[in-house]
């Protein structure tokens, strides 16, 4: 049996993220990507709200919400401004690896406190020579006794620099391991913020580690561990990538659409030339698309099925039809989609980052790739 | 410090901003922060600056302006009153703020150099300072009625009588900056601040009120003076 339906709670955390993207996010969406600050007084508003750290088990004092509530929430947030919405969200992305693979104890000391306060924490694995290809990171941790020595450098930290506690990937004699890494701990130098094509307000840095000391209590898992970790957090926040990425579809869509039928030519309205209409036509048959396919990638992984094709269809997607989108939106405001004083050219640098970021469009063809060829037959 | 300071002002005159002009939107082709109670019934704007008809939409809380048409032919005064005149008042107002500021400090230094033969050069001059720093403060609140009275005539023709958020806090501010100004004026000129004789401040409790009065006016006056110049000037000059 086929449900689209939300249910009623969903629905009412679908309106409430709304308001707040409208109310909060979207009316500041320019001033913070002008200004490239973090936005601190916007991710308050979020925490206030319970839209921020929604995966925290309750046990440990979050809300405990599954992966299609939190594809839902974000795809309303991104609609705003996916630079902040970024800001907000990136927790997720570190989080995920301790609830997945963290002991009671790690999820007490590293989550419960972000249930309690504005908290940041970020996701340490891109290194400058291992992007996609995660087993090329350098960064090496040796074990004394009970502890962890760290050295290594991680670029394009997500919060990197507002972070409390980092994840960490790292190279325990040759084996890929995950660690918890407090953000105070002697040896962090964190970099200046990078100026990426987009989303401005997500703040991303460099973080270097020098004879980092970890006990071996913050390691995640056993030895080695680390490249599933990896790997399953992915299965958890791509559909919520996905949704980020259809965030910036409808953002476009609905920019596009609203002007097209505001703007006179030729002494009739803009909308009702087919060169107009039909593309939009297009872009909202995909943003259908790229919307089940998310929907359909988070909730098999929270019905406890393998989602790693579904939710590398969903990213890889959802990101093309973000920036295909983008882009013809700004053919539709013509002059007025190329200048910065409208939010549409904000869209399409937002939308390429997508592309390339938790795993770029050519790797999850890969994944879908790997997955058709253990395949028999393309079926159900 | 310096960068911590800034960001608060800069955060307090947000505040301030959003709860006079409500949310705002930026014209696209001028780039003049508009508000969105700027819009008339028909759900337009003209834009104060370069002229544009905006059809202003709110989707998803972004601000989406539509361009319609251009308002070419605009009502351009001939001797440009309003501008000549108010230059007076900013030109003149912050001089004698800064004068009632030199005589105050003169005030507090000038007895521990009591002997000092610069001293007495000096205090022959403070009375002619005060009469200056009165005169041109009074000159500044004069003019400032031809220039209110000459910027209505330019709103009432050039802009049509729209009622832009930004016309209406000049025109608040305008008459704070009369009603304090000719205040200030009233204290210094019956000497309840500065003495006539000597220019400097009397340590008297009723003086010493009257002083904070006036200089919390003067710089009331001086921040309304600033902001009325500054929103003028981004409605001839834009951003």
């Amino acid at each position: 049996m086929i449900n689209f339906g939300l249910s009623d709670e969903q629905k009412k955390l679908v309106e409430k993220a709304r308001d707040f993207s409208k109310n909060f996010v979207a009316p500041n969406a320019l001033k913070y990507d002008r200004s490239g600050e973090f936005p601190e007084e916007i991710c308050k508003e979020a925490f206030r709200q319970g839209l921020m750290n929604t995966s925290i088990p309750k046990e440990y004092g979050g809300p405990g919400l599954s992966v299609l509530d939190h594809v839902l929430i974000t795809e309303e947030i991104a609609t705003g401004c996916t630079g902040i919405g970024t800001a907000i969200d990136s927790n997720g992305l570190s989080q995920f690896p301790v609830i997945l693979a963290g002991t009671d104890e790690q999820k007490r000391e590293f989550l419960t406190p972000m249930t309690r306060e504005l908290m940041f924490s970020a996701y340490a694995v891109t290194e400058p020579a291992a992007g996609s290809d995660v087993n090329r990171i350098e960064t090496i941790a040796k074990r004394y006794n009970d502890e962890y020595v760290i050295n290594g450098v991680k670029w394009w930290i997500t919060n990197g620099s507002v972070a409390s506690w980092y994840f960490v990937l790292a190279k325990v004699d040759g084996k890929l391991t995950g660690f918890i890494v407090p953000a105070d701990t002697p040896g962090i130098i964190r970099g200046p913020k990078e100026y990426n094509l987009g989303q401005h307000a997500s703040n991303t840095v460099r973080v270097t580690f020098e004879d980092v000391k970890v006990p071996s209590k913050y390691r995640l898992g056993s030895e080695g561990d680390g490249f599933n970790i990896v790997m399953k957090t992915f299965d958890h926040t791509r559909p919520g990538v996905a949704s980020g990425a259809n965030g910036i579809t409808r953002a476009a869509l609905n920019l596009a659409l609203e002007y097209a039928k505001r703007r006179r030519t030729f002494d009739k309205k803009l909308i009702s030339n087919q060169g107009i209409s039909f593309p939009l036509a297009e872009i909202l048959t995909k943003l259908d698309a790229a919307r089940f396919l998310a929907w359909k990638a988070a909730w098999l992984i929270d019905n406890g099925f393998d989602n790693s094709r579904e939710a590398s269809q969903a990213k890889w997607f959802a990101a093309d039809v973000a920036m295909e989108a983008a882009i013809k939106a700004a053919q539709v405001l013509g002059g007025y989609g190329y200048t910065n004083e409208m939010p549409v050219e904000k869209l399409i640098r937002d939308a390429k980052i997508y592309q390339i970021y938790e795993g770029a469009t050519e790797i999850q063809k890969m994944v879908i790739v790997a997955k058709m060829m253990r395949m028999r037959e393309i079926a159900l | 410090m310096i960068d911590g300071f800034e960001k608060a002002v800069d955060k307090l005159i947000d505040r301030i901003k959003t709860r006079i002009y409500g949310k705002t939107f930026r014209c696209p082709v001028c780039h003049l922060e508009l508000s969105f109670h700027d819009i008339n019934e028909n759900g337009l704007v003209v834009c104060p600056l370069c002229g544009i008809v905006i059809e202003v939409a709110d989707v998803f809380g972004h601000a989406l302006p539509v361009v319609h048409n251009v308002e070419i032919k605009r009502y351009q005064p001939k001797l440009r009153i309003h501008p000549v005149s108010t230059h007076l008042p900013i030109g003149l107002f912050p001089f004698s703020l800064l004068l009632s500021l030199l005589l105050a400090f003169a005030s507090f230094l000038l007895p521990a150099f009591d002997n000092h033969c610069v001293t007495g050069v000096f205090m022959s001059y403070l009375s002619k300072i005060n009469n200056i720093s009165q005169f041109f403060l009074i000159i500044a609140v004069i003019f400032s009625v031809p220039a209110f009275l000459s910027g209505l005539y330019d709103w009432h023709y050039r802009y049509e009588k729209r009622r832009y958020k930004t016309i209406t806090v000049k025109i608040i501010l305008s008459i704070v900056f009369f009603v304090l100004g000719l205040l200030a004026f009233c204290l210094h000129h019956y000497g309840l601040v500065f003495s006539p004789e000597t220019g400097l401040l009397t340590f008297s409790m009723s003086n010493i009120l009257c002083a904070i009065l006036y200089f919390i006016l003067m710089l009331a006056n001086m921040i309304c003076l600033a902001t009325i110049g500054h929103l003028g000037g981004l409605l001839v000059f834009g951003k």
